[in-house]
């Protein structure tokens, strides 16, 4: 099995509000569908991470296809026969969700602006459905966890910052501005959302934000589209 | 320079110095610094630029907000008269433009906007430039003795401005100065995006819809826009 994902420093606290809010065993995040090269950057427990973990070396799982759906894949009868999907990360998983008896599994993407970031995956002990509470308590989790995964992935990926571009930048400032009035975002959640925005579209920041400002891009249209 | 000219001039220092010693907010006085300089120097534009950390030039002032202007002054300050008179601390002339053999983005968009000269002047403390303050004009032709030395006597106000906007609890280096009027700057852009979107207008109106509102209700300019960025004020 494998070992437990570093719980300390900002990525340990991103599954936690997971576990104490929703009841559920174990929780993990990873960037898969994100920017950056899929990886775990948090899970609860050693199950979480295994779980996570074999998604990402396997190439599928219910990450990828929440990823794929744009919604939340749910898995509520993980261990039973009944389950066929994903072979490969069953067989993968099967002694550690024998072992520490996983009954249910669900993933959910998260995004910031309708620029995709990572997934979710959540285990717990008992088998049967989420209700829509939990469901709706986990994307709200998720709306905030997002932000901070998309700015662990800009410092993962090292884009402190794309514009090297000698001239003034009140067009960021600007278009951060036109961000703010479109998201619930802090101005520097605005920027990263931007930066994130350029690199997922191999733009300079500046091209982006000249974008925004013609009102070429609107955030919070993405957002409702991909919602 | 004439009489009346002198006296004008007499007056905005009197004025400039009234509000360095009452309290003031920094990009405001840089935006009336910016707008008297068409009145005492027939400017038909200004432009206040300062240099961030890395060295690039950010506007903190201009004469107008048009898009227009802001894109000349962004050629000017990434490769053009104001990121020369920057370097080398000193006034850099350009009396007529369509004569230029370099610059050539800068030189395109500014004829493109009519004008023909550029006058650009070091913002200075001791050995250090902090910045430039521009003049276009819309005729060729060099800038007489005692414009520049009223322009250049502007942009040392400019200075002290910027170097006296501080308060308490702020450290009195240099480059913590210089980035308070910076911020003050960035805060303004984002609440113009705020406002140009929730609105539907342009940056221009945006710029002069919150400076109104600053003015009606007695506040910095700076304080307002950080007030609409938090969304601590409806906008």
């Amino acid at each position: 099995m494998a070992d437990p994902v570093s719980s300390a420093g900002p990525r340990g606290t991103l599954c936690e509000p997971f576990l104490r809010e929703l009841g559920v065993s174990g929780a993990a995040i990873s960037t898969i569908g994100g920017i950056q090269h899929p990886e775990t950057l948090c899970a609860s427990d050693g199950v979480a991470g295994h779980v996570d973990e074999a998604q990402l070396d396997l190439g599928e799982g219910p990450c990828w296809d929440a990823v794929a759906a744009n919604d939340w894949v749910d898995a509520p009868h993980f261990a039973d026969d009944s389950e066929t999907r994903w072979p490969a990360f069953r067989d993968a998983v099967r002694e550690t969700v024998r072992q520490h008896s996983v009954g249910g599994l669900f993933a959910f993407p998260l995004s910031v602006g309708g620029l995709r970031v990572g997934t979710v995956d959540l285990y717990r002990r008992e088998g049967g459905e989420l209700s829509r509470t939990v469901k709706d308590d986990a994307e709200q989790l998720g709306a905030a966890a997002a932000r901070q995964v998309l700015r662990l992935s800009l410092e993962l990926l090292g884009q402190a910052d794309d514009d090297d571009d000698p001239r003034p930048r009140a067009i960021i400032h600007q278009a951060t501005g036109m961000v703010l009035a479109q998201l619930d975002v802090t101005p520097d959640e605005a920027l990263l959302l931007l930066r994130g925005r350029a690199f997922a579209d191999g733009q300079k920041l500046r091209e982006i934000a000249r974008d925004v400002i013609d009102g070429k891009i609107d955030f919070a249209l993405e957002e409702r589209n991909l919602g | 320079m004439d009489a009346t000219r002198e006296s004008e001039v007499i007056r905005t220092m009197i004025r400039l110095a009234d509000t360095l010693v009452a309290g003031y907010d920094i990009v405001e006085l840089l935006q009336g610094l910016a707008e008297r300089c068409g009145e005492l120097l027939g400017a038909s534009a200004t432009g206040i630029l300062l240099a961030d950390r890395s060295g690039r030039l950010e506007v903190v002032a201009a004469s107008n907000e048009s898009s227009d202007l802001l894109e000349v002054l962004q050629l000017a300050a990434g490769d053009g008269p104001c990121i020369e008179c920057y370097r080398r601390g000193e006034a850099v002339s350009v009396p007529d433009i369509t004569a230029l053999d370099r610059w050539g983005p800068f030189r395109q968009a500014a004829q493109e906007q009519g004008y023909r000269s550029v006058y650009a002047f070091p913002m200075r403390l001791r050995q250090t430039t902090i910045g430039s303050l521009n003049l276009f004009q819309e005729q060729a032709g060099p800038l007489d003795r005692g414009d520049a030395e009223t322009a250049q006597a502007l942009a040392d106000m400019a200075t002290i401005g910027i170097l006296q906007a501080r308060t308490l609890e702020e450290a009195s280096q240099l480059s913590a100065q210089l980035q308070h009027a910076l911020n003050s700057r960035v805060v303004i852009e984002q609440a113009k995006g705020f406002v140009a979107y929730r609105r539907g207008i342009s940056m221009p109106e945006a710029f002069e819809l919150i400076r109104r509102r600053a003015r009606e209700t007695r506040q910095p300019l700076s304080e307002l826009a950080r007030q609409i960025v938090s969304r601590q004020i409806e906008f």
